[in-house]
């Protein structure tokens, strides 16, 4: 399977450079081909290039009335008989229609085929200008991109650096934009962020509307209680490090009995399940591969006898399948209604932007967000760019908040989860010159 | 009354308005005369009337190129009553479209390209047809935000591609001026009362020949060409001349001379023909002025050259 990606941006825009930087430090162990159909303004070095193992096509059509589609599908096709590589990377004509090159991708008939990241390479102190005077192939870039990467940011002042952002989102509400210096991120990091994914604020509030399901699945009836939720972790934080958690002991050879209730001591069936694609924990065991709190070695006997332990009643899990479906008589604490209800009553807020914060700003908006104004905060959580150059990486929960140092990503992000918030505030408090 | 124009072109940044209000500052340009500035790109750059010579220019702001009619410049030179026009031509817009819409009394008095030698070769190759288009056009191409490293030989190289009698200045960071006196070596040599045009010149000799009468008037010039028997030539003549290439496939074009030939009647449309020819200009509608007419001294059918096309690359 081949996958190509698309790098479009304007004459200058740094495309050449960008592309140099993921191959050097993303793209890793892949066969690569790269097809320029532009003459590069740096032009990469063909010894660089060999060192890397990437091959070179150039298609030099050269102006504006030549739009590469015509003769493109053919090169492409050639390309892949060819080499037959892992990826192609397209740095298409800087006066050209991103659109036009998707099109020509998704054209080809090969089922080897498969299309990646398209992106368009924007120089941050020029957006203004080149979309009021370029008008349709630099916005049609923009538009059709799946993902932004602003160039230069560290040369603009901060509020050149966003009005460029919110300039370019009203092109493209959904693309990420990534505004962090080039020289502060790695190649994989880039490439990372191209992929589409789930955004934070998706994953927060998944998070936690499981963690939040009706009553409470951890018997604390009055969220004063403390979760621990880490990025890996949707655990509900009872037993997070713990092999041993809901009173089973994992041994090799060991017999389990459930018998009637759960074994993990929690008579109520309250305790929470956590669904989400990538974590199997029931709730329980986070590092556990033994999801539904049966454990699944080889020599092992388990006795089911009337209903699992897990709390279902219906057969309603499937082992091996890190997904459960709850039916009615799930045990988990809704009666009445599958898990995935909490939409109604859980919503986020949040936002990506280059904005920069100090550690007492992100602090002083945290402790804000107790104070009941901004709607019921149920988890907060971001990775901003600090003023002083460093990275800030917060979380939140009612009363309680960490502020850290930590890693550089793409751009900054925030999100608040909670019930009935109330976003102008929020947008007032995050926002507004601290 | 003939309103004279200045029209500058050259791509988005390259610095146009930043000339133009220098040129403006200054005043034996801004001499009183009532100046209309079309502005029909809005760059980085902002003017700054305040600090023009005279007070007696308008600024009128063009957005779109479908605003360009004759019935509005006209409008425009009525409304304040103008001496003159400033151009501040859009980089993206091809020129044809404004030198059709412009009222028959405007004339283009001066045009004056300017480019940006950080980023001229780089748009020049991956944006052709819209520079060329401007190069062509040009008496003066500027080159601004030179350092010592500019390659000012490359740059006229290749604005003589297309263009064999633009002017070249080259404008250093620091403000110094360096005027091109790099010499134009002809592939030919013009000493004698005859010379002989190889396949391949074509197209250098074609442009010489156009703006530079006093080097050929008189002369016999031996070459291969093509012949094109087109109804706009005058009786008793056909059009010798090759298909050219400036950018790509879709713009080739036929470029020629007319030729006076008395066996006219016997040539065929599309032949190959070996051509020598005594050189003389005179008025021709197809010229929109003097050109070039050639008169036939021998003509032998021959064979297509090795390159049926002439590049200007």
């Amino acid at each position: 399977m081949t996958t190509i990606d698309i790098f479009s941006g304007f004459l200058g825009a740094g495309k050449t450079t960008l592309i140099k930087k993921l191959i050097a430090e993303g793209y890793q162990n892949e066969k690569l081909v790269l097809i320029e159909n532009e003459f590069g303004e740096i032009g990469i070095d063909g010894g660089f290039l060999k060192d890397a193992g990437v091959a070179v096509t150039e298609m030099n059509s050269g102006c504006i009335c030549c739009s590469l589609v015509g003769d493109f599908g053919k090169a492409l096709e050639k390309v892949l008989q060819e080499y037959h590589p892992d990826r192609i990377i397209i740095e298409p004509s800087g006066v050209g229609k991103l659109s036009d090159v998707i099109a020509a991708v998704q054209k080809l008939t090969s089922d080897e085929v498969q299309l990646g990241s398209f992106v368009a390479v924007a120089d941050a102190g020029k957006t203004k200008l080149y979309m009021k005077n370029f008008g349709e192939f630099y916005n049609n870039q923009l538009e059709n991109a799946s993902a932004i990467i602003l160039s230069r940011t560290q040369s603009l002042t901060q509020d050149k650096l966003e009005a460029a952002v919110e300039l370019v989102r009203t092109k493209n509400p959904h693309a990420t934009i990534i505004t962090t210096p080039w020289d502060d991120l790695t190649g994989e990091q880039i490439l990372a962020a191209l992929k589409p994914g789930q955004t934070m604020a998706e994953t927060l509030l998944e998070e936690t509307k499981h963690a939040h399901e009706g009553t409470c699945g951890c018997g604390h009836h009055d969220h004063d209680h403390e979760h621990h939720h880490d990025d890996h972790g949707c655990c509900h934080g009872h037993h997070e490090e713990d092999d041993n958690c809901c009173g089973h002991h994992h041994g090799e050879d060991e017999q389990h009995f459930h018998e009637g209730t759960c074994g993990c001591g929690h008579h109520d069936h309250e305790h929470e399940h956590h669904h989400d694609d990538h974590e199997c924990c029931h709730g329980h065991h986070e590092e556990d591969d033994n999801c539904c709190g049966h454990h699944h070695g080889e020599d092992e006997q388990h006795s089911h006898e009337g209903t699992c332990g897990c709390g279902h009643h219906d057969q309603e899990h499937e082992h091996g399948e890190h997904h459960h479906e709850h039916g009615e008589s799930c045990t988990c604490g809704c009666h009445d209604e599958g898990h995935h209800h909490a939409d109604e009553v859980f919503t986020s807020w949040g936002f990506e932007s280059p904005r920069k914060y100090t550690k007492a700003e992100l602090e002083f908006c945290l402790n804000a967000l107790d104070e009941g104004v901004y709607g019921m905060v149920l988890r907060a959580k971001g990775i901003v760019p600090a003023a002083d150059g460093t990275w800030l990486h917060f979380d939140y929960v009612p009363a309680e908040y960490e502020v850290r140092t930590g890693a550089a990503d793409v751009t900054g992000r925030l999100c608040v989860i909670g019930a009935d918030l109330k976003q102008e505030a929020l947008a007032q408090l995050f926002k507004k010159e601290c | 009354m003939a309103v004279p124009v200045y029209l500058f072109t050259g791509f988005l940044e390259a610095g146009k308005t930043k000339f133009i209000q220098e040129t403006l500052e200054d005043d034996q340009f801004g001499n009183g005369d009532k100046t209309l500035i079309l502005l029909c790109e809005e760059g980085g750059e902002e003017y700054n009337p305040k600090a023009f010579a005279a007070n007696n220019n308008y600024i009128v702001t063009v957005e779109e190129q479908e605003q360009l009619t004759t019935a509005f410049l006209k409008e425009c030179e009525k409304k304040y009553h103008v001496d003159r026009v400033l151009i501040e031509y859009n980089g993206m817009w091809m020129t044809e479209p404004l030198f059709e819409a412009m009222p028959k009394n405007w004339e283009v008095y001066q045009e004056i390209m300017i480019a940006d030698s950080t980023t001229f070769q780089s748009y020049l190759n991956n944006m052709r047809q819209l520079m060329v288009d401007k190069l062509q056009g040009a008496e003066m191409v500027i080159f601004n935000r030179c350092t010592p490293q500019t390659d000012k030989a490359l740059f006229h190289r290749a604005v003589r591609m297309v263009n064999r009698r633009a002017e070249m200045a080259f404008e250093r960071t620091d403000g110094s001026v360096d005027y091109d006196d790099i010499v134009d070596e002809l592939p030919f040599d013009l000493s004698g009362d005859a010379f002989t045009v190889e396949d391949t010149d074509f197209g250098l000799w074609y442009l010489d020949a156009l703006d530079h009468p006093e080097k050929y008037k008189g002369k016999t010039v031996t070459f291969k060409a093509y012949v094109c028997l087109s109804g706009k030539a005058p009786r008793g003549s056909f059009i010798a001349g090759r298909f050219c290439m400036t950018c790509c496939a879709d713009d080739i074009t036929f470029i020629g001379f007319i030729t006076k030939y008395d066996k006219v009647a016997q040539l065929e449309e599309r032949q190959w023909v070996d051509v020598s020819a005594k050189i003389a200009y005179q008025y021709h509608p197809i010229y929109e002025g003097d050109g070039p007419v050639l008169t036939v001294q021998t003509l032998t059918p021959a064979q297509a050259p090795k390159e049926e096309l002439v590049y200007f690359s």
